[in-house]
């Protein structure tokens, strides 16, 4: 069925090639005619086809959501002190509260950055001490408003 | 000699550690990156201009050997460790 369609469709094709090389009249008017052989072969074909579905909308940021990724990636980060976990909070300090060095500052940028896809500069990183003002710099940069 | 900045030093630190994360390899990866954090937490102390002189030198040309090395890395294929898989959603 699908083998005597297509060849249906090639004859066509040739046959098309050949009156447009004599009239383009001739040519726009078979055209027209083989558009609907043609999107029906497709439509079998495609049916067969897995399409990826339409791409990733991007999360719309919030106060609420950007707040929570600052605080998880504190938690989840793999040198933070475990017994200083559940005691991470907006207000506190990397290194006085913490206890962490400027190694581990500069590793912990880069998980923010990992987390959030953009590269702080490293004369922005140095400001940024606290959770809360790293939120403060990932709300200015990306444009986030309630 | 100009002394190196506290920010450079910290710049360096990180481009090395970019570097060292693009290994595909668990093992090169971490290895890379322990290593990176050792010898900084080695010569923290170190106040003589010269040899810091010599060790911000010897960073830059690790960092090339890290690039250099990762790239050629990239030329095998390597396949995840069991612990790098994604946990399956419950």
């Amino acid at each position: 069925m699908l083998r005597t369609a297509l060849r249906q469709a090639t004859r066509t094709v040739s046959a098309m090639t050949r009156l447009s090389l004599s009239t383009n009249v001739a040519a726009t008017s078979s055209i027209r005619l083989l558009r609907p052989v043609c999107s029906q072969l497709q439509i079998q074909r495609l049916e067969s086809v897995e399409v990826p579905g339409p791409y990733t909308p991007p999360i719309h940021l919030t106060f609420k959501v950007v707040e929570e990724r600052v605080l998880k990636t504190i938690r989840t980060w793999d040198r933070v002190p475990q017994d200083k976990v559940d005691q991470v909070k907006m207000e506190s300090h990397f290194v006085n509260d913490l206890g962490l060095d400027s190694l581990d500052h500069v590793e912990l940028i880069m998980a923010f950055e990992d987390e959030f896809g953009f590269e702080i500069p490293d004369g922005d990183a140095e400001k940024l001490m606290t959770p809360q003002a790293v939120f403060q710099y990932i709300c200015d940069r990306e444009d986030v408003y309630e | 000699m100009a002394t190196i900045t506290r920010l450079a030093w910290l710049g360096l630190y990180k481009d090395l550690q970019r570097a060292s994360s693009e290994f595909k390899q668990f093992g090169y990866r971490e290895f890379a990156k322990r290593r990176v954090r050792e010898y900084f937490e080695l010569n923290r102390k170190e106040t003589d201009q010269q040899k810091l002189a010599a060790l911000y030198q010897k960073g830059q040309e690790t960092l090339k050997v890290i690039h250099r090395q990762a790239a050629i890395g990239d030329l095998f294929p390597a396949s995840k460790l069991i612990i790098e898989q994604p946990t399956p959603a419950h």
